[in-house]
C-alpha cells in the first residue's frame, strides 16, 4: 500500500518562491514518479495561510498568478494530531518540508512535527536551528576544531544604538575586505562585500534592515568556494565536491543563484540551476577535495545533522586551508542535479530521504522520554 | 548591491574611476537600462552610478504616494550617502529626466552638467477625443462611487482612462498613485531656473515625450543644445546608441 507524503512548501520567507520550485521539481514530481506514494501538496502563503488541493502541483498555478484566487477559493487546511497526523481529516505517513528559510528551515517547522510523533525528512529541529544562525553554527564549528574565516557579530539593536562605535569595533577588529551578512538569512539575500569603512556602515544598515544579528566575516584570500551535499543520518556520505562560478560581484547574490542561472546545461562540466553556474566536480589542487570532503562531514557531524544538508566551504588555494562558510538545511532543489552526477537519481534521493526519516523516528520512539514519580503525592 | 537611503533600500551600482556621472532611468525602467552607456561612461574615465528608484526593479515600492519631490530628495540623499562631493553630470531618460529637471531647479542636485534623454515633465496640452474622455472617466469616478455601482467602477475606469491614453496608468499596478502624481505636474517653469550647461538628446519620431518637449525645454533653460537622433523613438539611447553617445560624449569633454 502506498505511504502518504504531506510535502509542505512556500511559507513566511524571503525563499517563499524558491521553495515552491525545490517542492514542484525536486519532491513532489520524484515522490510521484516512484509509484510509492500518494503525495499530499501544502502550499504555506506569504502571509501564513495553508492551504492544501491537488491543483497545487501544477507550477503554472504559481507562474501565472492564479494562485491567488485558488488561495481565496480553497478551505484553510486543519491539521490534528490525534491518533495520527491528519491533514483535512487524511492520515499523513511522512511529512516532506520543502521549505527555505524562515518558518521552515529554520527549525519552526520541525518542532511542530516532533509535537505531532510524525517522521519528517531532513535536519531535526536542533541542527536547523544551529544552522539558520550563521553565527551559532561558526561557534559550533570552532567549539569542534573545525576552522571558520575571522568573524564578528553583533545585534541589530547594538548597531542602532550607536552605529560609528559598532562600526568601529567592526574595522578595528577585522582586515578589508569583508562580507556584512543578516545572521539568519539564506540565499545570499542582504549581503555585501566592502572594502572601507564607508562601504562597511552602508553594508551593516542594510543587514540591520532584514535581521536582527548581523554577522561581518573576513574574505578568505585566494578564494575557491566549494558546495557539497551531504546525506544519511549515522554513517552520512557526500555527493561531488561542487564550485559556484562567481561572477564579476565576486560573490552569488540571489540573482546570480535563481535567475541569472535560468536551469540550462552549459555545456560538459558546468551546471546551472539551483546555484546559478558552476564546476562539477570542482577541479581542486591536489589535496584539497579530500580535505573539503572531511570538513564537511565534521561539519555535518558537529552541527548534528541528519537526513540531509549542504556544507558550503571556502578554500585558500595557496595556503591550502579548508574553512567552513555555513550550511544549508534544505539546499534549493535538494541539490538534485549535483546528486545525479554522483549516480543518485532524483527519485532515489527523494526514496532515501523519506527512508532516512522514517529511520531517525524509529531510533528516537526507543528513547524513553518520562519516567514514573512519587513527586506529585506530596501535594 | 544595496544601500539603505532615508529608510528606502536601493539597489544601485558604482562603477569604474575619475569624475562622477549619474544614471536616472525612465518609468518602469531599472538601472540595467543603462548598462551599455555605463560601460561607455567607465571606458571613457568615469566613475558611474545608478540605482533602481523605488517601485522599480530591485528597490521595494515606497509605501506611500510619492510624488517627483520624494524622488529629488531620495536622489539628493543618495548623492550624500555615496559621499559624491562633485557630480560631472547627471544624466536622466524620460522619468529619470523629470526628477533631474525639478531637482535642479529647486537646487536639491547640483550637477555640473545636464543630460536629458527624451526627458518627461511638460504637460501635453490635451486633444479633443483626450480631454473629453478625461472628463468622462472623472465624471465615471463620482456616478460610479453611488451605492450600488461600485463593482462596475474598476472596469469602467479602467476602459476610460485606456481611451485616455494613459495606458501607462494601467500598468502601473502598485505604483498607478504615484503615477498619477508624477503625470500632472508640468515642470515647465522649473525648466528657467536651471542654468547648467544642458545636453538634450531626442529622438526624431519619439511618441512619449515628442520632439517638441524638447524644443520647449531648449527655449526654457539658459545653455542648452539640442541634439534630434534620426528615425529613434523614445528610448532614443537604445534605438541609435552610437549617435546619442557621440552627442554625450562631446558634451563631456
Amino acid at each position: 500500500m502506498k505511504k502518504t507524503v504531506a510535502v509542505y512548501f512556500g511559507g513566511r520567507s524571503t525563499e517563499h518562491d524558491i521553495s515552491i520550485i525545490t517542492a514542484l521539481s525536486s519532491v513532489i514530481k520524484p515522490l510521484e514518479m516512484s509509484g510509492q506514494f500518494t503525495v499530499v501538496p501544502v502550499y504555506i502563503t506569504k502571509d501564513g495561510r495553508w492551504v492544501s488541493d491537488n491543483l497545487l502541483k501544477d507550477v503554472a498555478l504559481f507562474s501565472s498568478g492564479r494562485i491567488d484566487d485558488v488561495v481565496r477559493k480553497t478551505k484553510p487546511v486543519t491539521v490534528t494530531f490525534d491518533g495520527g497526523f491528519r491533514l483535512n481529516g487524511k492520515k499523513i505517513d511522512i511529512n516532506f518540508p520543502a521549505m527555505h528559510g524562515s518558518y521552515g528551515e529554520d527549525g519552526s517547522l520541525m518542532g511542530l512535527f516532533r509535537m505531532a510523533g510524525i517522521p519528517f525528512v531532513g535536519a531535526d529541529m536542533d541542527a536547523s536551528v544551529i544552522a539558520m544562525d550563521k553565527v551559532l553554527a561558526k561557534q559550533v564549528a570552532e567549539a569542534n576544531k573545525i576552522p571558520t574565516s575571522k568573524f564578528v557579530f553583533m545585534t541589530r539593536d547594538a548597531f542602532l544604538a550607536d552605529q560609528d562605535k559598532e562600526t568601529k569595533r567592526v574595522a578595528d577588529s577585522l582586515r578589508f575586505p569583508l562580507f556584512v551578512k543578516p545572521a539568519h538569512l539564506g540565499s545570499s539575500i542582504g549581503i555585501t562585500r566592502v572594502v572601507d569603512t564607508d562601504e562597511l556602515h552602508n553594508a551593516l544598515e542594510v543587514a540591520a534592515y532584514y535581521d536582527n544579528k548581523i554577522i561581518v566575516e573576513e574574505a578568505v584570500s585566494n578564494l575557491i568556494e566549494v558546495t557539497i551535499p551531504v546525506m544519511g543520518n549515522k554513517t552520512p556520505s557526500t555527493a561531488l565536491v561542487e564550485r559556484p562560478l562567481a561572477t564579476a560581484d565576486e560573490f552569488f547574490d540571489f540573482d546570480n543563484k535563481y535567475i541569472r542561472g535560468g536551469g540550462k546545461k552549459s555545456g560538459a562540466g558546468k551546471y546551472t540551476g539551483a546555484q546559478g553556474y558552476s564546476e562539477l566536480p570542482a577541479k581542486l589542487p591536489t589535496g584539497l577535495e579530500s580535505n573539503a570532503i572531511k570538513t564537511a562531514l565534521a561539519v555535518y557531524k558537529a552541527l548534528g545533522f541528519q537526513g540531509t544538508a549542504r556544507i558550503d566551504l571556502l578554500i585558500d588555494s595557496k595556503a591550502k586551508k579548508v574553512y567552513f562558510n555555513e550550511v544549508n538545511p534544505l539546499p534549493g532543489s535538494l541539490y538534485a542535479h549535483n546528486w545525479r552526477a554522483a549516480g543518485v537519481s532524483t527519485v532515489e534521493l527523494v526514496q532515501d530521504l523519506v527512508h532516512l526519516a522514517e529511520q531517525r523516528h524509529a531510533e528516537q520512539a526507543k528513547l524513553q522520554t518520562t519516567f514514573s514519580s512519587s513527586f506529585l503525592r506530596q501535594f | 548591491m544595496k544601500v539603505l537611503v532615508n529608510g528606502q533600500l536601493i539597489e544601485y551600482r558604482k562603477e569604474g574611476g575619475g569624475p562622477a556621472v549619474l544614471l536616472l532611468h525612465g518609468w518602469g525602467a531599472t538601472l540595467g537600462t543603462f548598462d551599455q552607456l555605463a560601460a561607455h561612461l567607465v571606458k571613457t574615465g568615469h566613475t558611474v552610478y545608478r540605482f533602481d528608484f523605488p517601485g522599480f526593479g530591485s528597490s521595494p515600492h515606497p509605501g506611500a504616494a510619492w510624488s517627483v519631490g520624494e524622488y529629488v530628495d531620495l536622489t539628493a540623499a543618495f548623492i550624500e550617502k555615496m559621499k559624491i562631493k562633485k557630480l560631472k553630470a547627471v544624466a536622466g531618460h524620460s522619468f529619470g529626466g523629470r526628477v533631474i529637471i525639478k531637482g535642479v531647479a529647486t537646487g536639491k542636485l547640483r550637477p555640473e552638467r545636464l543630460i536629458l534623454m527624451a526627458a518627461a515633465g511638460i504637460r501635453p496640452k490635451p486633444t479633443f477625443k483626450k480631454a473629453a474622455f478625461t472628463a468622462i472617466a472623472k465624471t465615471g469616478k463620482v456616478v460610479t462611487a453611488l451605492p450600488g455601482l461600485a463593482g462596475v467602477r474598476q472596469k469602467l475606469q479602467k476602459k476610460l482612462y485606456s481611451a485616455a491614453g494613459s495606458s501607462d496608468y494601467l500598468q502601473a499596478g502598485a505604483m498607478q498613485q504615484i503615477f498619477i502624481n508624477t503625470i500632472k505636474e508640468d515642470l515647465t517653469e522649473y525648466l528657467d531656473e536651471i542654468t547648467q550647461p544642458t545636453l538634450l538628446v531626442w529622438g526624431e519620431h519619439d511618441t512619449e515625450t515628442p520632439l517638441s518637449d524638447g524644443k520647449i525645454m531648449q527655449q526654457h533653460i539658459a545653455s542648452a543644445e539640442l541634439v534630434v537622433v534620426p528615425q529613434a523613438g523614445h528610448f532614443v539611447y537604445d534605438d541609435d546608441f552610437g549617435a546619442s553617445v557621440t552627442a554625450i560624449d562631446r558634451f563631456l569633454i
